[in-house]
This record gives C-alpha cells, structure tokens and sequence, in this order.
C-alpha cells in the first residue's frame, strides 16, 4: 500500500492544484467587485454573439451528428464492413491540419464541388466564402466525430444479445421496427454517454476553424472559445475567468440535466 | 434490394471519410504548374517537386516537424506510466475517497481546455516552463482521460487473479508489473493511439504557452502557408496513418471501453 499511495500522490497532487487554481483565479477576483464582471459581460456585444453562435452550432450539429452516426452503426450491423469500419476512422486519426489542401479542393471556388455545379449549368459556389462558414463547420465537426460515434454505437449495440433480436423478428417481421422496440431503448444511456462527448468535442473544433480561418474566424462563427482566446491575448483575464466559470456552469447544469435525463428513462425501462 | 441500398449508403460515408485524405495525397505529387491549372484528382506526371520544397528548402518545417515528435515523446513516455497505474489505483483499491476523486477526473476531463486555460497558463507561469517544451507536455501528461480509461478497462480484470498473486507472495508493485501490466497491454495500446492523436494535431494549447517560433509544432505550421501544402500536409500525416494501420483493431476496443460506463 505504502508504493502505491507514493503513486496517487504524484499524479493526483498536480491534478488538485490545477483545481484549486481553477477557483481562485476566478472566485477571488469575482469577490472583490461583486456581480460586476458577470453584468459587464452580458451587456458585451461579442460575448453574447459568441453565445449565440456557439448555440446554434451546438444545436445543429450534435442532433446531426448522433443521428448520423446512429444511423449509419445500425446499417452496418448486419455484415462485417471491413473497409467502411476502416475508413470510418481515418478523419479522427488525421489532423485536420494536414488534409486542409484537401477540403480547400473540395470547398472551393475552382473546387469540385463548383465545378460540378457548373458542369450541371448551374453558378459556381465557393463554399470557403464567410457566409457558408458555419455549414463548413458543421460538416467537418460530423466528418470528424461520425466515426468515433459509429464505434461507440456499434459496441453498445454488440452488446445486446442475439436473442433479443432473434425473438423480436420471429414475431415481428419488420426490421425497422425491430430496431425501434428492443435496439433503441436498450443503448439509451450510451446516447446520454454520446451526447455529453459531443457536447465536449465541439470545443475541440477551435482547430479545425483555426487551420480553415486562422486565428480571427469569420463573425458567423466566432464563438466562446475564441472570445476566450482572444481576451487571453488582450491580457484580459477577469473576464476571461468569468466567462470560465459561466462556461463551467453551463456545461455542468447540462451534464446534470442529461444525468438526470438519463435516470429517469431508465427507471422507466 | 433494400441490402443493396444500406451497403450503398455505408460505402458512401466511408468514401466521403476518406477523400480529403485520397485528394491531398494525389495532390502531393503535382508539380506546382499543374495545381494551377485547376482541381483535379489524379495528377498527370508524378513530381516529386514539392517533397523537394519540403524537406530541402524549408528549414522551418523540419525544425517544427522535429518540435512536434519533442512534445509526442515525452507526454507519451510520462502519460502512459502515470495513467497505467492510475487506473490500478482506482479499479482495484478501497481508499477515503476514492469515488470523490473519481468524479473529479471525469469532470476534468469534461471541462474544454478555454475553461482551465488561465489555471494552466498561471501555473506554468510560476513553474517558469512557458515557452519550453513542457509547457505543453505536462498538463497534458497527468491525463483524466487516460486514467480514466484504464481504470474502466481494469475494473474488468477479475480480482481473484489480483488475489491468487498476492497469495502466491507477491507484493503491490509485484501484483502491478508481474499481472495487471501484461494484462493491460491492449487498452495500453489504444491509450498510446489516442495520445498519439492527441499530441499530433493540438493547436490550442501551443498557440498560448509558446510564443517562441522555434519551440513550435507543426500542427500550427500548416494552418499558415499556402504553397506546397499537400505535400507538407502528406508527409504529416503519414505517422498517425501508421500508427492506425498497425493498431486498428486496439483503437475501435479502447474506444469501446471509454463508452461503455
């Protein structure tokens, strides 16, 4: 025991100072004037443009991204799939940063896609353009979470028993409908799982907007991290902690509420 | 009928996962004469022109290139021995508070890196690492996420086996190395995958702890040029592509483990 609590202290000692650094910073300065900096940064017209596209893109993409990936772990339940379970991957293990040139080819205004579009006699599109950002975003949020998705999906639904499906389809012959009464309930809380990471990883998109826009990303999808990235460079760091701990209580009210969520459906079950 | 059109919408998505990849590569090998005349796939004459650029006339990218295996190499030679017996502790120790600290990691672990940016960036401060390799290794070294992993990988190694060895003589450490370590070696792999992912494409945190161009990794480097880019972008990521051909199948088990609560 003693060599082992030597263990837990090296690595849960830097993980607590970290916490405690996390409340101080924000909670001594919040002390001293109040409310203020809470008050002063909703009444700041980028931090609320910032909350608001980071909701739109949050309400759009996840929903998108789940269906999707569900979507596409149940069509490939059935057959091995090999090559498509290897693809599936590849966006997650690549960094963005490196297939840029790619998507720049794909995107843009002598892209492939506009030259398809003027081939079928209609206008060239230059998808790079800052009106389309966010719906370049949301595609590549999907492109490079559908996978891992898919696996999270697909083992969740390997391990249902075979019998369950095999029952349900002797009575029922509808496979869909197979799907809907024994698949769907029985990987709910994997959802909830689901949910809560993908949540987490459209925070993790700062990268794909920093390789595609640079650091100054188009007013449309200009969201929290930036405005917090940004106010770290102004050397701004009281409200940069408030607009920390207001992110912290966001995320965690809707952990809470899909924890929640997540309780009482299954106490239906 | 119907199977014909789910294989044909599997196939499909998989495709449309892969092609930036196929593009960029088929890219790389078009001398800069021919990249200008327009998109297209599939280059006419194979050049080497742009490899040529890369690696010989650019300096830059070397330097960041060998910055970005720095970082890889020691948050991987710290992470993995930290998270391993992290996961040990957790999974198979009765201590005060162990499901406390528990939950603090997978909260850690939840929060994005803008919410602990001025936390991580003060205490790198006062440790004078800002601007230095470690700046970024370390936070990323005490990883939540791989003790978290691990931990939920060994809470299914079966105790008898942690008993049978301990009656047989062997000590904590000897329980540690002799049976939890061989039996790990799985998840350990796809820990070492999803580090390695990790490590290889982060912007965030280098943006803010190095300032020094010299210390940078080239993940930030591609996001800034424009010429020369697929095949600076190919020989990228050629690593990672490595490192997933040869452990793919540990990767899709290390993930299911982290799903699975």
């Amino acid at each position: 025991m003693p060599s082992f609590s030597g263990i837990l202290v090296f690595a849960i000692i830097p993980f607590f100072a970290s916490l405690y650094y996390s409340f101080t910073s924000g909670i001594g300065k919040i002390e001293f004037v109040g409310l203020g900096n809470f008050i002063e940064l909703f009444k700041n017209p980028t931090f609320m443009l910032a909350v608001k596209n980071t909701l739109i893109f949050i309400g759009i993409g996840v929903p998108l991204l789940l269906i999707l990936s569900l979507g596409l772990s149940l069509s490939m339940m059935n057959a091995p799939h090999v090559f498509a379970r290897w693809a599936l991957l590849i966006p997650l293990i690549i960094p963005t940063a490196s297939v840029i040139g790619g998507w720049n080819l794909i995107l843009g205004v002598d892209g492939f896609i506009s030259r398809l579009a003027v081939h079928l006699g209609l206008e060239s599109i230059n998808f790079l353009d800052e009106k389309f950002a966010m719906e370049v975003i949301i595609l590549l949020y999907i492109w490079k979470n559908m996978g891992y998705l898919a696996v999270v999906f697909t083992s969740a639904i390997s391990t249902i028993p075979k019998e369950y499906k095999e029952v349900y389809l002797l009575e029922s012959k509808s496979e869909i409908r197979m799907i809907r009464m024994v698949i769907l309930p029985l990987i709910a809380p994997i959802a909830f799982f689901a949910i809560i990471i993908s949540v987490m990883n459209s925070f993790k998109l700062f990268r794909e907007v920093y390789v595609m826009y640079g650091s100054m990303p188009p007013k449309n999808i200009y969201m929290l991290q930036h405005f917090m990235n940004n106010n770290f460079f102004k050397l701004n760091y009281q409200r940069l902690a408030t607009a920390a701990i207001i992110l912290i209580g966001i995320l965690s009210m809707l952990i809470w509420l899909i924890l929640k969520l997540q309780r009482h459906y299954t106490r239906d079950l | 009928m119907k199977k014909w059109f789910i294989k044909a919408i599997v196939f499909i998505s998989a495709a449309l996962c892969i092609i930036p990849l196929i593009i960029t590569v088929s890219n790389s090998f078009m001398s800069s004469w021919e990249i200008a005349e327009g998109a297209h796939v599939f280059p006419r004459d194979i050049s080497i022109y742009q490899y040529e650029q890369v690696l010989l006339r650019s300096p830059q990218y070397l330097l960041w290139f060998w910055n970005s295996v720095k970082i890889l190499f020691f948050t991987v030679i710290l992470a993995i021995p930290l998270s391993v017996s992290a996961g040990f502790g957790f999974s198979k120790f009765q201590f005060p508070g162990r499901d406390i600290i528990f939950f603090l990691y997978i909260i850690i672990l939840l929060l994005p890196f803008q919410a602990t940016l001025v936390p991580q960036y003060i205490t790198l401060n006062h440790l004078n690492l800002l601007d230095t390799t470690a700046a970024v290794v370390l936070p990323n070294a005490f990883s939540a996420f791989g003790a978290f992993m691990m931990t939920q990988f060994m809470k299914n190694i079966d105790d008898e086996i942690v008993d049978a060895g301990k009656i047989d003589g062997l000590s904590h450490w000897g329980v540690f190395i002799y049976i939890i370590v061989p039996l790990s070696k799985t998840a350990v792999a796809a820990l070492f995958i999803l580090l390695f992912i990790e490590c290889w494409s982060m912007i965030e945190q280098p943006l803010i702890f190095l300032t020094d161009q010299g210390e940078l990794p080239l993940s930030l480097y591609l996001g800034n040029i424009s010429s020369n880019l697929y095949a600076a972008g190919t020989i990228y990521l050629i690593l990672p592509l490595l490192v997933y051909l040869l452990a793919h199948d540990e990767l899709v088990e290390g993930i299911s483990y982290s799903g699975i609560k």
